[in-house]
């Protein structure tokens, strides 16, 4: 099978503190693949050197065989790769619709966008009508993002990052704050909406971690320590003493 | 944003009745209105290409001055080329100059706009001190002191030798721009810039290069920066190199906050209000300045969205039917902010008058030790208890008055707000 995204070696120091010590991950391509770990074991620091935020200290980064670490953003959104953010990122100030409008023009080559004529555009606002019906935003198409529910704020920050059609997708921790009906058809959303893609997602959530991975693999100070089906990981030892241990106690 | 929609025709006929006012305004015959006209409309389309910066991208710009003047300067000697026999049509000088601002723009936005906040300000306040310096030094291109003069020349069927041509040729230029700029404003572009504002990190991660998109838009603030001031160097033939003063810069800060920066034509408003008032009030007294610097604190403190937020919020409560509601507070808080307003001007211009040299010249001449100083056709005592009384009362009262206002302002917005 091969890989969509591909870690060896990386790591990452702020000044004297090393916050990602060598960590070797390998993402197969339409796998769903769950990050665990304890809080700052460097899950944020990995999605933040792996989507262009930030350049790793050392090691290297593939997306399909095509080196990354150390593009921008841009680049990287542009070579298939979309991330939402644990801490919700939408643009407050303009409408639901506009939001997910900045991301669907993008994917259809209308970055200078100058007009609002021509095919192309017909299609983008037909993207974005369904973007919003997938996400059950259709009816707060009009209001400002910053006017929403925390959850619907949550919902959206998803469907953006979904509306620029990436190949491979970065969710990081996509149900924190939301409730048990909001969590459950979140999943199922995600469920559906990467069929065919590769998922990468940070979720705290033990229940939604089995049900939606593939594989797992727990990351522990800094470097991954088991990488395997979620029956491998629940049996594994070392995963129990350092992680699942203390959270199921 | 109001979700109340009423019929474009009522929400625009104030812009419609402006625009004819303005189109209307050289039947006036009044040379020195013309003038001061047209002024105001220089000021204002700088303010508008400024604003586009600041308002949308929220990138202050302490620099604006050189792009306006660059537009000048390059105007006045195409102007000269024109006068020696070269066959550019006078009506494109600002398409020109535009084009110069906006590859100054571009080039000089790059760097400023790879910092945000204060940074940005400081590297642009730093790139028009230099070409300040520059101007200054430059005297084959920039003058010096004596600056650079030039004549206007007719073309084809224009004649531009008097104040209500001039006037027409920058009404036209200001007002397609301004259209221009709403094009661009309504466009996704628009938006695009109005979320890099918002939150860049989040743009970025949607696969625009926030840089370039910044770049863009300093280049095209810039060009209208450009041709504002090319209709400047239309209208006055001549300019020095002291038009780069960080003032100039000041200035345009300064037109945008009293006009409102959230507001499309805030900033044109502003300018218009700032330059009637340095010329009608300038004209009247010594200490118009002092007027113009409390107004401007004035507006800070009180309407931070400056007069276009004032204007704008008072239509859509006309738009709404809740006019009425605030209508007595408005009344009675105009009535109270004009009795503060005569009793600071009473003691400004009588403070004023009597520290300055005149007013000794005054005393050797009468004898007295306080003569009366004329204000409004009445002779004041400095130190007379008519003086003291008369201001005192009218603040009390304004006071008083300006409270009740406040607190009737604020009861109307609760009656709303549990109305609804």
């Amino acid at each position: 099978m091969t890989s969509a995204l591909c870690l060896t070696g990386v790591q990452k120091r702020f000044g004297a503190t090393e916050v990602l010590k060598n960590v070797d991950l390998d993402i197969r391509e339409g796998e769903r693949h769950a990050l665990l770990g304890p809080n700052g074991a460097g899950k944020s620091t990995l999605f933040n050197l792996i989507s262009g935020r930030d350049r790793p200290s050392a090691g290297s980064i593939t997306l399909f065989d095509q080196e990354i670490a150390g593009l921008t953003p841009a680049r990287v959104n542009r070579l298939g790769l979309g991330r939402s953010f644990q801490i919700t990122n939408v643009v407050a100030g303009v409408s639901v619709r506009d939001n997910l409008l900045l991301g669907v023009m993008g994917l259809h080559g209308r970055r200078w966008p100058f007009s609002r004529r021509g095919q192309a555009w017909r299609r983008i606002e037909e993207s974005v009508d369904e973007v919003l019906e997938r996400m059950r935003l259709s009816s707060e198409r009009d209001r400002l993002a910053g006017d929403l529910t925390y959850s619907q704020q949550r919902s959206l920050e998803i469907g953006m990052t979904l509306a620029t059609g990436p190949r491979v997708i970065l969710l990081d921790e996509p149900t924190a704050g939301m409730s048990r009906e909001e969590t459950s058809h979140t999943i199922e959303l995600i469920e559906q909406a990467t069929v065919g893609k590769t998922l990468l997602i940070v979720e705290h959530d033990m229940e939604v971690v089995f049900r939606l991975a593939d594989r797992i693999s727990v990351l522990v100070y800094g470097s991954v320590l088991s990488t395997g089906t979620p029956e491998q990981i629940r049996a594994d030892a070392r995963v129990q003493e350092a992680y699942l241990g203390e959270a199921t106690a | 944003m109001s979700r109340v929609m009423s019929s474009p025709v009522a929400r625009y006929a104030w812009l419609a009745a402006t625009l004819l006012l303005l189109v209307l305004l050289p039947l006036t015959d009044s040379a020195t209105l013309i003038n001061v006209a047209t002024k105001c409309l220089i000021a204002g389309l700088f303010a508008m290409g400024f604003n586009l910066l600041w308002g949308q991208m929220g990138l202050l710009s302490f620099g604006h001055a050189a792009y306006l003047g660059i537009g000048t300067f390059a105007t006045l000697h195409m102007m000269n080329a024109i006068d020696e026999g070269w066959g550019l049509p006078a009506p494109l000088l600002p398409v020109l100059a535009g084009a110069l601002g906006v590859v100054v723009g571009a080039l000089m936005g790059w760097f400023a706009s790879r910092r945000t906040g204060i940074y940005f300000a400081m590297i642009t306040l730093a790139v028009a001190e230099l070409t300040h310096v520059i101007a200054d030094k430059w005297q084959g291109f920039f003058g010096g002191e004596a600056g650079v003069r030039s004549i206007r020349t007719d073309w084809w069927l224009f004649g531009f030798q008097d104040a209500t041509s001039v006037y027409y040729y920058c009404l036209v230029w200001s007002v397609l721009l301004v259209i221009a700029l709403w094009a661009l404003l309504r466009s996704p572009f628009g938006l695009l810039m109005y979320a890099l504002r918002e939150n860049e990190e989040r743009v970025r991660f949607l696969g625009y290069r926030t840089h370039s998109i910044k770049v863009v838009g300093f280049a095209v603030s810039a060009g209208v920066s450009a041709v504002a001031g090319s209709l400047m160097a239309f209208m006055n033939e001549s300019a020095n190199a002291s038009m780069f003063a960080t003032l100039t810069s000041a200035e345009v800060v300064l037109n945008t906050v009293i006009g409102g920066s959230a507001v499309f034509l805030g900033p044109a408003l502003g300018a218009a209000f700032n330059t009637l008032f340095g010329y009608y009030i300038g004209g009247l007294s010594h200490f118009w300045l002092l007027y113009q610097g409390l107004i401007f604190v004035l507006v800070i403190m009180y309407a931070p969205g400056g007069l276009g937020g004032l204007f704008s919020g008072a239509t859509r409560q006309a738009r709404e039917g809740r006019l009425a509601h605030h209508a007595p507070a408005y009344a009675v808080g105009a009535l109270a902010s004009l009795l503060i307003a005569v009793a600071t001007i009473t003691v400004v211009e009588l403070v004023g008058t009597v520290m300055g040299s005149s007013y000794r010249v005054l005393r050797l001449t009468s004898g007295e030790t306080w003569p009366p100083v004329s204000l409004w056709g009445i002779d004041w005592h400095p130190l007379g208890i008519g003086t003291f009384t008369f201001v005192l009362v009218l603040i009390g009262a304004g006071t008083v008055l300006l409270r009740w206002a406040m607190a009737s302002h604020r009861q109307a917005l609760d009656r709303i707000g549990s109305e609804t």
